[in-house]
């Protein structure tokens, strides 16, 4: 989902944020905005202020310094109808082990000034409708989680915050919350250690150190293309030409001589390439969101 | 809010544990204390009444510190909840008082007992029954209070165990202590005061307002520790 325009009210400002537990801070400083529909990874080793934050955020823990405005509240605000436009799943759950599945989804919506329909829609888009019946109790920790991501969307928030959403899941959950984060048309902030989701799942990244936002670094999409060179045959055809009229692929020429493809077409691009009489001399796929995040932090999950 | 309370309670098997200790208890004090030959039905009762407003005390304090506990692995759901404070104190009182209800209805045999066996009155049995809900309403809204000023709910329970003992044992304090004290100590000795006309069987209302109106400065408290709490880490 790209984000909206620039000139839109941001879904959350913060400036000048600061944290302190007794002297020790927590966070330092921290400021940014986030534009409606933005996919945003909160990065950072454990201790990095990274729940800090989105504890702050979710209007649960008071900043010692500076401003935060989220879906156009302040956290700070004693009315507290601001929260129907906001979803939070903490690092544990808030859940009723007592409660099925489908009761507690339905006192949440109804907590939060939803309906059943509302409980309804959830249950299906979290595909929860088989374990409806069960007690949260007797859940795996997958589908716990799962419920927890529900009871968070249930009243169909603007900005979503989720911290470690895909903390203990199976690769198969793990894929799933992909797939339905991915799906989402809101605001969401997450923290995960899993660097590969996060790549796929956001596309705005910032990095905490010591409780210091000390990178904001959007995603490009260099991940969809992949950069090629040839040895050009005088005799065939230019390269442009064959890719572009014989196979329809996405063409961009590169100041080194080199030129880039779309990098579903490299396949047919090469063998076109080839059969036209051009030797192909480099492919490379540039480095993709995974790839700056892994350099970012190592061989070793943040 | 209070229907979930009350659904805990029931799908843990708290609620009807507690409503067997609850008559068991009754059941033993009655015949301890209560039951003899040479009492009258009406002095039964009221001696059955007397020690039973205090298990209802206790049962009260005991139910918020439960409705507490439970509410624990879910602070989060509430704290990101568009409510406010009160609207959690007055779903778990209003819980709280159900449980008390169907307690008092649990053990409302034992002084049907004494009906039954003797000349007491069924307006008696009501005016006790009444006083005794008004006393565990007293102690569950001292325990609302409690565990909500207190970062530990035990802690705060524990806090107004000691309250409501001391606005209990002040009646015999003033027995013990010079004239000029007694008069202030026992003014300042509500509870015992204002339930003693229900235990005797008189339904009045201005005990019945003063009960209430302590039990309400217990729920503005435990709000007021709890709109504190919002930004506990």
């Amino acid at each position: 989902m790209p984000p909206a325009s620039a000139e839109a009210e941001p879904a959350i400002e913060v400036g000048g944020l600061g944290r302190f537990y007794a002297s020790l801070p927590a966070l330092q400083k921290v400021g940014f905005r986030v534009a409606p529909g933005e996919h945003v990874a909160l990065l950072g080793r454990n201790g990095a202020g990274k729940t800090t934050l989105l504890k702050i955020l979710a209007g649960v823990l008071e900043p010692s310094t500076g401003r935060v405005r989220i879906a156009g509240a302040s956290p700070s605000d004693e009315d507290p109808s601001w929260r129907r436009r906001l979803g939070f799943l903490p690092e544990r759950p808030p859940l009723h082990d007592d409660m099925t599945v489908a009761a507690y989804l339905s006192y949440v919506a109804t907590l939060r000034g939803s309906d059943q329909r509302a409980a309804d829609r959830v249950i299906e888009r979290c595909r929860l409708g088989e374990r409806q019946g069960r007690r949260i109790g007797t859940l795996s920790h997958g589908h716990r989680q799962r419920v927890g991501l529900a009871q968070a969307l249930v009243h169909e928030p603007e900005v979503l915050l989720l911290d470690e959403p895909a903390a203990g899941l199976d690769p198969a959950q793990t894929a799933a919350l992909r797939e339905l984060l991915q799906s989402l048309e809101l605001t969401v902030v997450l923290s995960s250690h899993l660097l590969s989701e996060v790549a796929r799942i956001a596309t705005r990244y910032l990095v905490l150190e010591e409780g210091r936002l000390v990178r904001d670094w959007q995603a490009s999409d260099d991940g969809e293309w992949v950069r090629l060179k040839v040895d050009a045959s005088a005799s065939a055809p230019p390269p442009r030409r064959v890719l572009t009229e014989a196979i329809g692929a996405r063409y961009e020429a590169l100041d080194d001589g080199a030129f880039r493809i779309g990098a579903s077409d490299r396949a047919s691009a090469c063998r076109a390439l080839i059969e036209a009489g051009h030797e192909l001399v480099a492919l490379e796929r540039p480095t993709d969101a995974l790839g700056e995040l892994e350099a970012l932090f190592g061989e070793v999950p943040p | 809010m209070a229907a979930r309370e009350l659904g805990a309670l029931r799908r843990t098997g708290a609620l009807p544990a507690l409503l067997g200790i609850v008559a068991l208890v009754q059941g033993l004090h009655l015949l301890a204390f209560a039951v003899d030959e040479r009492r009258t039905s009406a002095r039964a009762l009221a001696i059955y009444f007397h020690h039973g407003a205090y298990v209802m005390e206790a049962v009260g304090l005991v139910l918020a510190l439960a409705l507490v506990l439970m509410g624990r692995p879910a602070e989060m759901l509430w704290r990101t909840a568009p409510i406010r404070a009160h609207d959690r104190i007055g779903g778990r009182f209003v819980a709280g008082f159900a449980v008390l209800v169907l307690a008092s209805l649990a053990s409302v045999h034992l002084p049907a007992f004494i009906l039954w066996s003797g000349h007491g009155s069924v307006g008696h049995l009501f005016a006790g029954s009444v006083g005794g809900l008004l006393a565990g309403s007293l102690g569950l809204s001292l325990g609302l209070a409690g565990t909500a000023l207190f970062r530990r709910p035990l802690a705060g329970a524990v806090a107004a165990a000691c309250v409501l003992g001391g606005l209990e044992l002040m009646p015999m304090v003033a027995d013990q202590v010079g004239a000029g004290w007694r008069s202030v100590l026992t003014e300042a000795a509500p509870v015992w005061a204002h339930n003693d006309g229900f235990r005797r069987g008189i339904l009045d209302l201005s005990d019945a307002v003063f009960l209430l109106g302590l039990s309400y400065v217990g729920l503005v408290a435990a709000t007021a520790g709890l709109r504190e709490q919002r930004w506990a880490p």
